[in-house]
């Protein structure tokens, strides 16, 4: 099976700070892959270069036949925008829009009409349990209704691959592992890939694989560890 | 005691930090020199024979030309509540480390009201400086005999740098009753009443009053009328511009059939107060510029009527009426600057989460842009249709319509004007939007 998501010798620096060096991974379709590692281990940066959020500063990005770090901003856009579903700790909820307008918009930005992507949103806010608050803003929420909006979100648009940044890691351990349940059950439902960023090991043993990054370098958790 | 702190705080301060206190010294040195250029002529006696001057020089019209002065003072006030607004977002972790140190809410008012009269007293000293420096080198290079007749009496001057100290020092404390500061954070309240249908009402009052204004003949009542519901309609623009803005956000947002359109639409709805009080500004400017509109087609007429040319009186007027409102504008749309940048400021990281999710930033950038043509097109027609109405009755009783065209023709010329402006400034501000929206913000700590 070739590999849907592949990342080779990726190196990344913010300033002086060295976050990634010769980070290496890959990931196959419908995997549930778990980053975990440390503060400041780079994981979240591995997952934003393999989102095509981050360019790289050396170092190769490859989903599917696509190149994705030879890929401008515009092609990278639309890239997330048509296959990726992207889940972030605190939600990262536009605060003005209603829950249900909150997931319609990336619908609507992926060409769907109001109507349609309203609809949309409003059965997926019913799958994650939150249909009752589809007019609630995000300052209305709960941490865990608002994280569930931000899982409906990602998963309406029907992405291949779902990247999730510390999904709950704003959460209490019950109102996490709901949240982690619906995002997995959703995604294997649909034979999605997730790729899961965290440093909870609890969360990472929900993961088909876990790797580590260390001083911005992967390694494998073999199963046995684990 | 908040004295020391505030100095110690007043070092190692960020590049932002630095260009927001620039920017409120500016305001305090601009109304210091337009506050002391209205003292000064409030203070000048009798009056001299001139061709153009006359603004100046004939004690009847000097009230007149004062008073515009100090309405310039309101865009530069907007212009300061929005910094100082910008500054409580800015200062989030500095405030907030502050309370966890063991100050209370209270001494975090006081250190920021004592930190904007220090900038304001520095400010309003070059303020007063480049005035009296100004004054002395128009007069040389005009060649007036007489200075010290029309040269500002310097005792007067510390008063009104005292005043603009305290006029900053005023704005920190309102601008902060609707912040909270706790340890941990700094939140803005978000219970805020929206802006009620009553904010409407000096408007409604202003345009009637003009229109009675213009029928009534007796004695001077009919002047008085009028001034009183240009007055009004003028505050009306001022007070209900908040609520001109939430209706046609609520508007909007019901129809809007793009992604754009919709976060334009409910940002404003979320906070119509702050956009709606910029706009007012902007409202304002369209207000004098269509009054402005029927005076000149008065004068234009009357000259052509009498086959006489314009009297350079008049062409000087409309030349620094002009000019007035070119500054009172471009000063409005400084402060939309400010409060997109606060804007982004508060929610920049759930731009950057609709980026990282495939929301192009130039859809981001059109969102931006159609919240500021969503705000100021009401607004700008508003005042415009009012100060038409206020002069229906006279633009109606001798039918004329090249009159009724051009007084038309000039209140569309600066509504759009007005909102192509704001426009323009919105798009032009999109690096902001692009520094918000980018992946660094989407690091947590």
């Amino acid at each position: 099976m070739s590999p849907l998501l592949h990342a080779r010798g990726v190196t990344k620096t913010f300033g002086r700070t060295l976050a990634l060096r010769g980070a290496s991974l890959t990931i196959d379709a419908g995997e549930v892959v778990a980053i975990s590692g440390p503060s400041g281990s780079g994981k979240s940066t591995l997952l934003h270069c393999l989102a095509g959020i981050l360019v790289p500063d050396e170092g190769e990005i490859h989903y599917g036949e696509t190149r994705l770090d030879e890929l401008d901003e515009d092609a990278r856009t639309r890239l997330r925008r048509e296959a990726f579903g992207i889940v972030f700790q605190f939600g990262g909820l536009v605060p003005e829009l209603t829950a249900e307008e909150n997931v319609a918009v990336s619908l609507m930005f992926r060409g769907s009409g109001r109507a349609e992507a309203s609809a949309t949103a409003r059965d997926w806010l019913d799958r994650v349990g939150v249909g009752d608050c589809a007019t609630l803003r995000p300052g209305e929420l709960s941490g865990g209704q608002a994280q569930r909006v931000a899982v409906a979100r990602a998963l309406a648009t029907e992405p291949t691959v779902v990247f999730a940044d510390e999904p709950t890691g704003a959460l209490d351990s019950v109102a996490g592992e709901e949240v982690l349940g619906l995002l997995l059950g959703a995604a294997r439902e649909r034979g999605a890939t997730v790729v899961l960023v965290t440093h909870d090991n609890r969360v990472a043993a929900y993961a088909d694989r876990e790797v580590v990054v260390r001083d911005g370098v992967v390694s494998e958790v073999p199963a046995v560890v684990r | 005691m908040p004295f020391d702190i505030a100095a110690m705080l007043a070092r190692g301060t960020s590049r932002a930090e630095r260009r927001r206190r620039r920017l409120l010294a500016c305001c305090a040195a601009l109304t210091t020199f337009l506050l002391l250029g209205a003292v000064n002529l409030m203070m000048i006696r009798g009056t001299e024979q001139t061709d153009w001057a006359g603004l100046v020089a004939e004690e009847g019209l000097r009230p007149g030309t004062a008073l515009a002065l100090v309405l310039l003072v309101i865009p530069v006030l907007a212009l300061l509540h929005q910094s100082g607004r910008v500054a409580q977002a800015t200062q989030e972790r500095r405030l907030a480390a502050l309370r966890l140190a063991g100050a209370t809410p209270g001494d975090v008012r006081r250190l920021a009201a004592v930190e904007a009269a220090r900038i304001g007293a520095a400010g309003a000293v070059i303020g007063g400086i480049a005035y009296v420096c100004a004054q002395r080198a128009a007069m040389a290079a005009l060649g007036v005999r007489d200075t010290g007749r029309y040269a500002i009496a310097l005792w007067v001057v510390p008063f009104v740098l005292v005043l603009v100290v305290a006029a900053a020092a005023a704005v920190s404390l309102l601008v902060s009753r609707h912040v909270v500061t706790s340890p941990l954070h700094v939140a803005r309240r978000s219970t805020r009443p929206r802006p009620r249908r009553a904010a409407l009402i000096p408007l409604a009052a202003g345009v009637a009053l003009m229109m009675v204004g213009t029928f009534v003949q007796w004695l001077d009542l009919g002047i008085s009328l009028l001034f009183l519901g240009a007055v009004a309609t003028l505050v009306g623009v001022m007070t209900g511009s908040g609520r001109l803005v939430l209706e046609a956000a609520r508007l909007t947002a019901r129809r809007a059939r793009s992604p754009e359109t919709l976060l334009a639409a409910r940002a404003l709805e979320a906070d119509p107060r702050a956009t709606g009080r910029t706009m007012a500004v902007v409202g304002l400017v369209v207000a004098f510029g269509t009054g402005a509109g029927v005076i000149e087609w008065d004068v234009y007429h009357n000259a052509s009527t009498a086959d006489a040319p314009i009297g350079s009186f008049w062409l000087v007027s409309f030349g620094l009426t002009y000019a007035a409102l070119l500054f009172a504008l471009l000063v409005a749309v400084a402060a939309l600057v400010v409060h997109r940048a606060e804007a982004l400021l508060e929610n920049g990281r759930s731009m950057a989460v609709l980026a990282a999710s495939g929301a192009p930033v130039a859809s981001l950038r059109r969102a931006a842009v159609r919240q500021t043509l969503i705000a100021a097109t009401p607004v700008c027609a508003v005042a415009a249709l009012a100060t038409l109405l206020g002069m229906a009755p006279e633009l109606a009783t001798g039918p004329n319509p090249v009159m009724a065209a051009w007084t038309a023709g000039r209140a569309l010329l600066m509504v759009a004007l007005a909102v192509a402006a704001a426009a323009a400034v919105t798009a032009a501000s999109g690096r902001l939007l692009s520094r918000a929206a980018a992946p660094e913000r989407l690091r947590t700590e």
